[in-house]
C-alpha cells in the first residue's frame, strides 16, 4: 500500500508520463486565457466606467496589475518547484523552475512598461520611485539572475540545482526587499505619489483586473508547460 | 569546532596577509569610487553633504562584491575546498570560518576608512558614529549574503560581474537601512530603528547563511 | 501626449511582448524536434 501511493505520488515526476499531459493542459489553458482575455478586455475597456480623476488613462490598471501580481506569484512558484526539486532530486521540477523563469520575467516587465506609462500623464514623470514599481524592478533582476546562472553553467545537473538554491534565497530575500524598499519610499517621497492607491474601485474595475488576472494565469501555465515539454524535448 | 573555526579563521588571515596587494586593491577601489562621485556631480558641499552616506555606501557594497571573488576562488584552485567538503568539520562552520576572515580584511577596513571619506564629503561630525555604526553592522551582512552568490559561481566563466548581478539585489535592503539610518541622523531623528533593523538583518545572515553557503558549495562541487 | 497614446502604447506593448513569447516559443518548439518519440 506505502509503495503503491509512493509510485502514484511520483507517476507525473516522470518526463515521459508528464509530456502529453502537459500538452492538454496548455491547450485547454491557451483557450482559457484567450477567452478570459477577451471578457477581461471587454470591461475593462467599454464596461468600466471612466475615472473622475484620471479619465481614461487610469484604464492601464486592467494591464498593471495582473502583471505584477503575476510577476510575483510566478516567482514564488518558481521558488516552490525549486525546493521541491533540491528536497526530492526530481529532474522535472528544475525543468518547471526554468520554463517559468521567462514568463515571469516577461511579466515583470510589463508591470514595469505599464506603471512608467501610467507615471507619465498622472505624475509627469515616465519613472516613479514609489514602493512597487521599485521592487519590481529588483524582482525583474531577481528573474534575470536566475535564468543568467543557469545560463553561465554548462553541466546541467549543476546548473539546475545552483540556481534552484539562488531562486530560493532571492525568495526568502523578497519580503525583506519589499518592506525595506517600501519604508524607503515613505521616508523620501511622502504620500504623494503611489500607483498602488488606484482610484476607488468600482465593482466593475475590479471585475475587470480579476478577470485579467485570470487570464494571465492561464497564459502563464500554457507558456510554461509548452516551454517545459521544450526543455524535455532539448534535454532527453 | 572552536579549534577548527579558529585554526580557519588564523590561516585565511595569513593567506590575506601574504596576498596584500589583492586585499589593498580592493579598499583602494572603496576610495576611487567615493572620489568619483564629485567629480561627476559637482563640489557643491550643500550636495555633497546630502549624498555622502548614499555614495559610502554603495562604495562599501561594491568594494565588498569585487572582494568576494577571493572568498573560494584559491581554495578551489588548489584543491583545499574540496578537502575541507570531504573533512570531518560541518560545512557551515568552514563557511562562517571563511567570512568572518573575508570581513575581518575586507570589511573591517571599510569601517576604519570610511571617516576620511566622510570628510571629502563634509559630513557633519556627529554623524560619523552613526556612519560607522551602520558600517560595522552591514559589512557582515555583506560577506554573508555575498559568500553565498561566490560559492554558486565558483570557476564560472565571467565569474565577477555575474556575481555582481546575483548579489546586488540582494544587498539592496542592507543598502537602504545603513544610508537611511545615517540620513536619519542627518535630520536630527533618531536612528536607532534601522540600526536595530540592521542589527537583526544580522543575526538573520549569521543563522541562514552558513546552510546556504555549504548547500551552493556542494553543489558547486559535486 | 494624449490619454490615448499612453493608454495603447501601454496595451499594445503588452499584447506584442505576450505574441513574441508565443512566436518565440513555437520556433523553439520547432528546432526541439518531433515530439514523435516522446508522445
Amino acid at each position: 500500500m506505502n509503495s503503491n501511493s509512493t509510485v502514484r505520488w511520483f507517476w507525473f515526476a516522470s518526463p515521459q508520463t508528464f509530456f502529453p499531459l502537459a500538452g492538454t493542459i496548455a491547450r485547454w489553458c491557451a483557450v482559457g486565457a484567450a477567452l478570459l482575455a477577451l471578457a477581461g478586455l471587454y470591461v475593462g475597456l467599454v464596461v468600466a466606467p471612466t475615472d473622475a480623476q484620471q479619465g481614461e488613462v487610469y484604464r492601464i490598471i486592467f494591464i498593471h496589475v495582473p502583471a505584477a501580481w503575476m510577476s510575483m506569484f510566478i516567482y514564488v512558484v518558481m521558488a516552490g518547484w525549486a525546493a521541491i526539486g533540491l528536497a526530492f532530486n526530481t529532474r522535472l521540477s528544475f525543468m518547471m523552475a526554468q520554463a517559468l523563469a521567462p514568463t515571469g520575467a516577461l511579466f515583470t516587465f510589463i508591470a514595469l512598461w505599464t506603471g512608467s506609462l501610467w507615471g507619465r500623464p498622472t505624475w509627469g514623470t515616465y519613472w516613479v520611485w514609489d514602493a512597487r514599481l521599485t521592487s519590481e524592478l529588483i524582482l525583474l533582476f531577481l528573474y534575470l539572475g536566475f535564468m543568467a546562472l543557469h545560463a553561465a553553467i554548462d553541466d546541467p545537473r549543476r546548473a539546475d540545482r545552483a540556481s534552484a538554491l539562488l531562486a530560493l534565497v532571492g525568495a526568502v530575500n523578497v519580503p525583506i526587499i519589499y518592506y525595506s524598499v517600501q519604508w524607503w519610499n515613505t521616508l523620501h517621497q511622502g504620500a504623494s505619489v503611489s500607483l498602488t492607491r488606484a482610484p476607488s474601485m468600482a465593482a466593475t474595475m475590479l471585475t475587470g483586473m480579476l478577470l485579467m488576472a485570470l487570464a494571465f494565469w492561464a497564459y502563464s501555465i500554457a507558456a510554461a508547460l509548452v516551454r517545459a515539454r521544450c526543455i524535455i524535448r532539448e534535454r532527453e | 569546532m572552536l579549534a577548527v573555526a579558529r585554526t580557519l579563521v588564523h590561516r585565511d588571515l595569513l593567506l590575506a596577509l601574504r596576498r596584500r596587494s589583492d586585499v589593498g586593491t580592493a579598499l583602494l577601489f572603496f576610495v576611487i569610487v567615493a572620489s568619483l562621485f564629485p567629480l561627476g556631480v559637482g563640489a557643491e558641499p550643500n550636495l555633497l553633504r546630502a549624498i555622502a552616506p548614499g555614495v559610502i555606501w554603495v562604495a562599501a557594497l561594491l568594494s565588498s562584491m569585487l572582494s568576494l571573488g577571493r572568498l573560494f576562488a584559491a581554495d578551489h584552485a588548489d584543491g583545499t575546498l574540496e578537502q575541507m567538503l570531504l573533512g570531518a568539520a560541518p560545512l557551515g562552520v568552514v563557511a562562517m570560518a571563511k567570512c568572518l576572515a573575508h570581513w575581518l580584511v575586507s570589511g573591517l577596513p571599510l569601517v576604519a576608512i570610511a571617516p576620511f571619506i566622510a570628510l571629502q564629503y563634509d559630513l557633519a561630525p556627529g554623524l560619523y558614529g552613526v556612519l560607522a555604526l551602520s558600517l560595522l553592522l552591514g559589512t557582515p551582512v555583506l560577506s554573508l549574503i555575498g559568500a553565498i552568490g561566490a560559492a554558486l559561481t565558483l570557476g564560472l566563466r565571467g565569474g565577477g560581474v555575474l556575481l555582481a548581478l546575483l548579489v546586488l539585489p540582494l544587498y539592496v535592503p542592507v543598502l537602504i537601512l545603513g544610508a537611511g539610518s545615517v540620513e536619519m541622523a542627518g535630520a536630527g531623528l533618531q536612528p536607532d530603528g534601522q540600526l536595530l533593523l540592521l542589527g537583526a538583518l544580522l543575526v538573520l545572515a549569521a543563522a541562514f547563511s552558513p546552510w546556504a553557503i555549504a548547500a551552493a558549495l556542494r553543489i558547486s562541487m559535486e | 501626449m494624449s490619454a490615448g497614446f499612453f493608454l495603447w502604447g501601454s496595451y499594445a506593448v503588452t499584447f506584442a511582448a505576450l505574441a513574441l513569447e508565443v512566436i518565440f516559443l513555437f520556433r523553439r518548439s520547432r528546432r526541439a524536434g518531433p515530439s514523435r518519440q516522446l508522445k
